[in-house]
């Protein structure tokens, strides 16, 4: 099913610190971009990604509705950089998709 | 005499944080704003000597047993914060992520897949019954609850649910505790679909698209319904809570089994669900409900209702004001099913969106 990639990119910002706003929640902010983890297709446009956000934070699956994230990055809806990279790890996987 | 107006209390509950002994408070964090109709109350067993001979044909003497404290959360429109809070502590596995995109928006994944066998966790409730009566109850924990959201004019969400304390009872301070800033869950923007095919393996993390399933094969009949509901009981049996040497207080909170089923009155359409009964036909569910857009960044308040599988326990046709319904109760089953979030699948999967960091950390 997924097939793991034990890739990193790190192609935009650097390491440093990204300077995203979280709202006065007090979380520290994370660095960008996020570190592939793996990725399947689910079905056309539809996809999962599991990345961390940085190399001590967990892994977390996203699903990734390539329709809805373009939409939001148009809107200026949430961190584009984010929903960018989350958009190029899905063009970045093979298009088999699992028996339904 | 005095009069004290009930809606002047509040109810404060440690949310974000578990107590890490069973019954040693820790500090509240937040106020629920419930349903003003219920109400903390002591509980006490009592044993008198009516069973015994004596001379005198009343009871002459009367021994506290053992004593608890009932505390009902009910929110007749209920908040993700309240969801949250207690479905964390009635199912015990959470799982916090800030979806992507997002800054302050938390997708709040409550799972029975990866939740204790047994024990239950447990949370610090504060009442105040007037100012300067702050009372602390400690070893809280949800024995059940109940999610439902009706068709009509009226569609906020609505939440009930029994609460135990370990029966500790002493004065607190606490008393600027805030409620959270959000809007209650409501069925005027959501989608119900019943599944024939998997799940994905995966929700989304942004809460929208209510009708865009994460279930395949899925039937949208969200026009249909005229009720959903969902019930889940932990089934504790609160008598084993007291141990021997334990004194006369709540020791541990143990649930047995739990149980769990979905609800969902529709609009009969045709023989597919009685079937399906007869069949025993594996189902998916999914309830979306989508609220406000948290700030800008394109995740919304809300709630996600999922089920990878589950089967039809009945499926009754009635009349309801001259229309013929049908109200079909799924039992979910545990799905095996590993790969995917959460892994293995278990049987619900309960997300909730708002900008809460943690619950039961």
């Amino acid at each position: 099913m997924a097939k793991a990639k034990a890739k990193a990119k790190a192609t935009k910002s650097g390491s440093g610190e990204s300077g995203r706003g979280h709202g006065g929640s007090g979380v520290t902010a994370a660095p960008l971009p996020p570190l592939f983890v793996m990725g399947r297709k689910i079905r056309d446009g539809e996809y999962a990604i599991a990345f961390k956000r940085g190399e001590d934070g967990e892994t977390q699956t996203e699903k990734v509705i390539i329709a809805t994230v373009e939409e939001r990055i148009k809107n200026g809806q949430g961190n584009a950089e984010e929903l960018q990279w989350l958009l190029d790890q899905c063009m970045d996987l093979p298009e088999e998709a699992p028996d339904a | 005499m005095a009069t004290n107006l009930n809606r002047i209390r509040k109810l404060y509950v440690s949310a974000d944080s578990k107590e890490t002994t069973y019954g040693t408070a820790v500090a509240t964090d937040s106020m629920l704003k419930v349903d003003a109709g219920v109400i903390t109350n002591r509980e006490v067993g009592v044993v008198s000597n009516n069973d015994l001979v004596g001379g005198t044909e009343e009871p002459t003497e009367q021994f506290l047993t053992n004593q608890s404290v009932a505390l009902p959360i009910a929110q007749a429109r209920v908040k993700p914060h309240t969801l949250a809070t207690i479905a964390t502590y009635g199912i015990g596995k959470v799982t916090t992520t800030t979806p992507s995109g997002a800054s302050s928006a938390r997708k709040h994944q409550i799972t029975t897949s990866g939740s204790p066998t047994a024990s239950m966790l447990s949370f610090t409730a504060e009442g105040i019954l007037k100012s300067g009566v702050n009372q602390v109850y400690p070893g809280v924990f949800v024995d059940s609850f109940n999610f439902s959201v009706n068709r009509g004019a009226n569609q906020f969400a609505s939440l009930t649910s029994s609460c135990y304390g370990c029966g500790t009872v002493s004065s607190g301070s606490d008393n600027s505790r805030t409620e959270k800033d959000e809007n209650p869950i409501s069925g005027s923007t959501a989608g119900i679909a019943i599944g024939t095919g998997v799940y994905d393996g995966d929700t989304k993390g942004d809460n929208s698209e209510p009708t865009n399933w994460d279930i395949a094969s899925a039937t949208d009949i969200t026009g249909q319904v005229t009720s959903f509901e969902y019930s889940y009981a932990n089934n504790v049996d609160r008598d084993f809570l007291y141990q021997v040497g334990g004194g006369k207080v709540y020791n541990i909170a143990e649930k047995t089994a739990r149980s769990q089923t979905i609800t969902i009155t529709k609009l009969w359409q045709d023989d597919t669900y009685r079937t399906g009964l007869y069949n025993q036909t594996s189902y998916s569910l999914q309830a979306r409900f989508k609220g406000d857009q948290i700030g800008s960044e394109g995740v919304y308040y809300g709630a996600c209702f999922t089920v990878p599988k589950a089967v039809l326990q009945s499926a009754d046709v009635s009349d309801d004001g001259g229309r013929i319904v049908e109200t079909l109760t799924f039992l979910p089953l545990w799905d095996a099913t590993t790969g995917g979030t959460p892994d293995p699948f278990g049987s619900v999967i309960i997300d909730v969106f708002n900008t809460q960091t943690a619950y039961a950390a």
